[in-house]
């Protein structure tokens, strides 16, 4: 589910696993990097280490590591800007 | 342009239902308030606990949604229950200024007989049921409707797909003249820089920062860290990770419009556009002060679901968790699943819930309404004496 056409993140309907090929709502397709449940973020595109991360339109942080397309954007690679 | 079959008003935005409101002005009358209620079943039931003893802007306010709720545009007659005359006679008048029937009962008057004044007040209730159930709908605008936006019990399909399309219906309606709120400022933490900037001038920006910084301040105050656990286990166990994520999911559903005003509990809302109300999160508090700021219909997000709603205002229910919608199917006005679960497009969904509103609008019932999970509070903004 893309929800802003500019976000950089996309949100998983259903658990996907590693491998599978993830098709967006806007026709996009990636493959998912690892196992990630449903309601999580994996990256859309490929996100440089310190970059800001876009959803809803706007940032919700930023990366602490480099992240490939299709992988899970979580915790162990995404910081708050507060 | 879009219209509905409504009741317009003497003066200000046209009605969608034509109620007859119970007002309990002070807690002296609310279980005699609660007996005239029972004997009128279709009214709307507004019973302040309070009353007496309130200083300051605590005093201010409680009077203000009294009368916000008595001479709201779905109100259409009101039958006023108080302690004593000047109480009574001063809300009756306000009242009748707007052109609203309206009959007041003093238990000063009546002796402090509670029984003989639950009595006539049944008595006068049923002659002014009789009047505002046979007044006929007459053709309104769409634009004139204020809509306000509430989410409690949210969920992944919260921020992911219900409250994005309840922006996208903001943005529409915005789009056709009409006007939009939404509240609950603890839920933009995180996120005001980003709504700052879309003020449409810097005042109005600069009054939402200093409501903004109020509104933590008691927090704070309290001795409570507004960004500890917060996000907590639960919402990152849902796929949320940063607090400006889990926010930026709550306010997507006022949309993408410039705000046009910043206001305080209650306020009105005074024009076409996006507004946002400064209120406390708990849904009672934050959808009445919403009603009374001016909004006829409340669309109402939810994950796990809940069955509140107003009781002036009719209040849509929107769920786009599959579980919750089958698990409720008695609660829930709007299914969003089909667009969770990918089956449909979130603006393919749009229509339907602008159809939705439409109908609502022009009478027929929301689940809250059939359900009788309706209620107005009025918020405490400081102790009394």
């Amino acid at each position: 589910m893309v929800i802003h056409a500019t976000d950089t993140v996309v949100c998983l309907l259903r658990d996907h696993s590693a491998g599978e090929q993830a098709t967006l709502s806007n026709g996009e397709t990636t493959t998912v990097q690892a196992d990630t449940p449903m309601g999580h973020k994996i990256a859309r595109v490929p996100i440089a280490k310190g970059a800001t991360v876009i959803k809803y339109g706007a940032p919700i942080g930023f990366a602490t590591v480099e992240i490939r397309p299709g992988e899970h954007v979580h915790l162990h690679n995404l910081k708050g800007g507060l | 342009m879009a219209t509905f079959q409504g009741y317009p008003r003497a003066s200000g935005r046209p009605g969608i239902r034509n109620h007859l409101v119970i007002l309990s002005m002070c807690g002296l009358n609310a279980p005699g308030a609660r007996r005239v209620a029972a004997a009128l079943p279709e009214a709307v039931l507004i019973s302040s606990p309070y009353g007496r003893g309130h200083v300051g802007p605590d005093k201010v306010f409680h009077r203000h949604m009294l009368k916000a709720f008595s001479t709201h545009p779905n109100t259409g007659a009101v039958l006023i229950l108080a302690p004593d005359d000047g109480l009574c006679d001063a809300m009756v008048k306000d009242v009748a200024d707007t052109g609203r029937a309206v009959v007041g009962f003093s238990l000063q008057r009546w002796g402090e007989d509670g029984n003989r004044m639950t009595a006539d007040a049944i008595a006068a209730g049923r002659r002014l049921w009789a009047q505002v159930q046979a007044e006929p709908r007459a053709t309104c605008q769409m634009r004139d409707i204020v809509i306000a936006a509430e989410c409690g019990h949210s969920d992944a399909s919260s921020g992911i797909v219900t409250n994005p399309l309840v922006g996208d219906l903001f943005d529409h309606h915005i789009a056709n003249g009409g006007a939009g709120v939404f509240a609950e400022t603890r839920e933009w933490l995180g996120c005001e820089p980003g709504l700052y900037a879309r003020c449409a001038t810097p005042e109005i920006a600069s009054r939402l920062k200093e409501l903004v910084e109020a509104r933590h301040a008691i927090s704070i105050g309290a001795g409570e860290d507004i960004h500890a656990g917060n996000p907590g286990p639960q919402n990152n166990a849902g796929g949320i990770t940063t607090l400006e994520e889990k926010s930026l999911g709550a306010i997507c559903k006022g949309g993408n419009g410039q705000i046009m005003g910043a206001l305080g509990e209650g306020e009105a809302i005074t024009g076409p556009g996006l507004y946002l109300m400064d209120t406390p999160t708990l849904s009672s508090e934050s959808i009445s002060s919403m009603v009374a700021g001016g909004a006829q219909i409340v669309c109402f997000t939810t994950g796990h679901g809940n069955p509140y709603g107003s009781a002036i205002a009719p209040t849509i229910k929107l769920t786009g968790n599959p579980e919750t919608a089958a698990r409720l199917p008695d609660q829930i006005d709007f299914d969003a699943s089909d667009v969770f679960r990918g089956r449909r497009e979130r603006l393919a969904a749009l229509p339907d819930l602008v159809t939705l509103v439409g109908n609502i609008c022009g009478g027929v019932q929301t689940a809250v309404e059939r359900n009788r999970e309706g209620d107005e509070v009025i918020s405490r903004l400081g102790p009394s004496v």
